[in-house]
């Protein structure tokens, strides 16, 4: 097994809220290898958006706040690194795209002027040498008319254009890991396809390894090589793709996988009974015991440890055989 | 070259809004009940006496043939003759409307130096100690009646400190510098005259807090709401997720979005400090604008209330004008 490029191990983040602190992500542990996709899925308001910002450490703080674990990113602790050498990682190492290209590019700046300013926030660059960058990743991201797009406002793209030139701006320095938190949610689905198309192109062109977060199977299913579930602030099962897809272990994967449209067949919509636990007073043992049709007494009293139960497939569940306890 | 056409376009219209406000404060003055030439000649004078001073001022002739005589004049840029002391209006103005000018540019100076890093201050700090200094700053400020402040100020600054003059634009002693723009702070410095321009600035101090503060309250405000709204957005997480540092983050993401409602404040504020801060140049003894029309009002000398109205409407025309123009320059989505 080579050394993972990021592992994030026993990460847990809290929120001050008004009826308490809300446990987001409750010793939530991952990794992703050199250039390889990995999803991250599960359902709005599992942590999974939370997890990837953890990475990059911009939790708006307050009210979130980092609690412990360890977040090991090419050999060094992201979260014991002074502020300036993380902000150096920023968009450099790391970098993220978001869920709403409508809102994540400024809207009072050209395209030109925010690329160009990541890439000179890193490099010693001269403006030119930046714009020749800009071309050159615009041109990656098969945007037509690179140079047009650059001189744009936000505003004067469209949607799809938007994330990639969001996605040109993120990978102009080259960095070893992309956070994708949702990328292609906001676009209609040929968009979708086509950006998800890229993003696997410049994975396995430039080595990138990307994070990839979404609630949606298909996409999992159409550019990941691994995927870990995410229920409820812990990551209850990670497994290679087609492993998760043909011998899904937990039996809230199951459920993900069954509420996929078009596969409960009849044009039925299968949906996982109950709803997620509040973050604020979790229950105790496993948090899925409420929703799950095999619960016994074990999952009520204690939080089930992540098992191997094949090779590269780990399950956090008591009721899976070899699952639950150490 | 379209912001260019956009502002001549701009002008054109303004002509048809200075003539509306022209025949709007020509009734409503002359509606006052109450005749001015009763008022200059007493209530002991003949009827005779009365009449002389009407058919002098034209008074006696109807209203609709007395407005077009005002238009008349004021193409050739005759404003007619006060009433009150027989002065050319424009006289008068030129003497009132630098002084109302520099205080109101001073206080803008003031409210826009302070307020602005003040609400950023207060919006990057949110819930710490700057911005509840901030909040108790601002609350004062809104919440202070600028003739107690005036008052205050004076009592402290004045009166028992006496570090700063307490009336006019000068000592009284001193003759103003020689008249360029008619603002004693700049002609000070124009004609390199530095004590003058001590002088000047001293005797702006007081005034220009006075008139500012309640506006710099206002100001601060603004800034910190909006500039929370800002830090919230989307963009602003990005340019922190690009590794770029606080000052960037803040100074030119964020910055520069937060504008646009503060000109649109600023612009009103201008306006609003033009139109005459009355109380203000009266507690301070500023011979402005503000004390002028209140006198005119006072005797009901038609032609200086036209003026002023004329200047004051022209100037609030002005100001929306630059604030819309701006706003072009602050967001790309706006195109005129």
């Amino acid at each position: 097994m080579p050394t993972p490029l990021l592992h994030v191990r026993d990460l847990s983040v809290s929120f001050a809220t008004y009826q308490g602190r809300a446990m987001v992500l409750d010793r939530a542990s991952l990794s992703v290898n050199r250039g390889e996709i990995m999803g991250l899925v599960g359902e709005t308001g599992c942590g999974k958006s939370v997890l990837s910002r953890a990475v990059l450490r911009i939790i708006p703080s307050p009210p979130g706040r980092i609690d412990g674990g360890e977040i090991v990113f090419e050999g060094r602790d992201l979260l014991t690194l002074p502020k300036k050498a993380m902000r150096a990682l920023r968009g450099d190492r790391i970098s993220m795209i978001f869920q709403e290209p409508m809102s994540s590019l400024n809207p009072v700046y050209t395209v030109g002027n925010q690329m160009r300013e990541v890439i000179r926030a890193h490099r010693e660059v001269s403006r030119a040498e930046a714009q020749a960058v800009c071309l050159e990743m615009l041109e990656a991201v098969r945007l037509p008319e690179p140079g047009t797009v650059l001189a744009a406002y936000p505003h004067e793209l469209s949607g799809g254009m938007r994330q990639r030139v969001m996605i040109a701006m993120e990978l102009s320095c080259r960095p070893a890991l992309l956070l994708a938190d949702e990328p292609t949610t906001a676009l209609d689905v040929t968009v979708q396809g086509q950006i998800l198309a890229i993003l696997a192109e410049l994975s396995a062109r430039e080595g990138l390894s990307i994070l990839l977060v979404t609630h949606d199977m298909g996409v999992v299913a159409q550019i990941c090589s691994r995927v870990a579930v995410m229920y409820a602030g812990q990551v209850v099962e990670v497994a290679d793709v087609e492993s998760l897809f043909a011998r899904p272990a937990h039996p809230y994967t199951r459920g993900l996988i069954a509420s996929i449209p078009g596969r409960a067949g009849e044009g039925d919509l299968y949906a996982i009974p109950g709803s997620v636990p509040s973050p604020i007073d979790p229950p105790p043992g496993c948090r899925f015991h409420s929703r799950c049709t095999q619960s016994g007494p074990d999952c009520r009293r204690a939080v089930p440890e992540m098992v191997l139960v094949a090779p590269d497939h780990a399950v956090a569940c008591h009721q899976c055989p070899g699952g639950g306890r150490p | 070259m379209r912001i260019l056409a956009y502002t001549f376009r701009r002008l054109l219209a303004a002509i048809p809004v200075l003539l509306g406000v022209s025949v709007l404060a020509f009734l409503i003055s002359h509606a006052i009940p109450g005749d001015p030439a009763r008022l200059i000649v007493g209530p002991k004078a003949s009827k005779e006496a009365v009449e002389a001073i009407r058919k002098e001022h034209g008074l006696d002739r109807p209203l609709p043939v007395q407005y077009l005589h005002f238009l008349g004049g004021l193409l050739t840029g005759d404003l007619g003759r006060s009433i009150r002391n027989h002065r050319p209006v424009t006289e008068d103005l030129a003497d009132y409307f630098p002084a109302t000018l520099e205080l109101t540019l001073a206080s803008l100076v003031l409210c826009l130096s302070v307020g602005i890093p003040l609400g950023i201050l207060a919006a990057v700090r949110r819930n710490r100690f700057a911005d509840h200094a901030a909040r108790v700053v601002s609350v004062v400020g809104v919440s202070t009646p600028v003739f107690w402040l005036g008052l205050m100020l004076l009592l402290l600054f004045y009166r028992h400190l006496s570090w700063l003059p307490g009336s006019g634009r000068l000592d009284v002693t001193s003759a103003p510098p020689a008249g360029v723009t008619g603002l004693y702070v700049v002609d000070a410095v124009l004609a390199g005259n530095w004590p003058l321009l001590r002088e000047a600035v001293s005797h702006l101090i007081l005034p220009a807090f006075c008139l500012s503060y309640v506006y710099l309250a206002i100001i601060t405000r603004i800034v910190r709401s909006s500039m929370i709204a800002v830090l919230g957005q989307d963009y602003i997480t990005t340019a922190r997720a690009n590794g770029l540092s606080a000052g960037r983050v803040v100074f030119k993401h964020a910055f520069k979005n937060s504008l646009i409602p503060t000109v649109t404040i600023v612009g009103l504020s201008l306006g609003e400090l033009l139109g005459g801060a009355i109380l203000t140049e009266t507690i301070f003894a500023w011979p402005g604008m503000g004390k002028y029309v209140v006198d005119s009002v006072n005797a009901l000398d038609f032609p200086a209330i036209m003026g002023f109205t004329l200047v004051a409407s022209t100037a609030y025309v002005a100001i929306n004008l630059g604030v819309d123009v701006l706003y072009a320059f602050l967001n790309p989505r706006i195109r005129y």
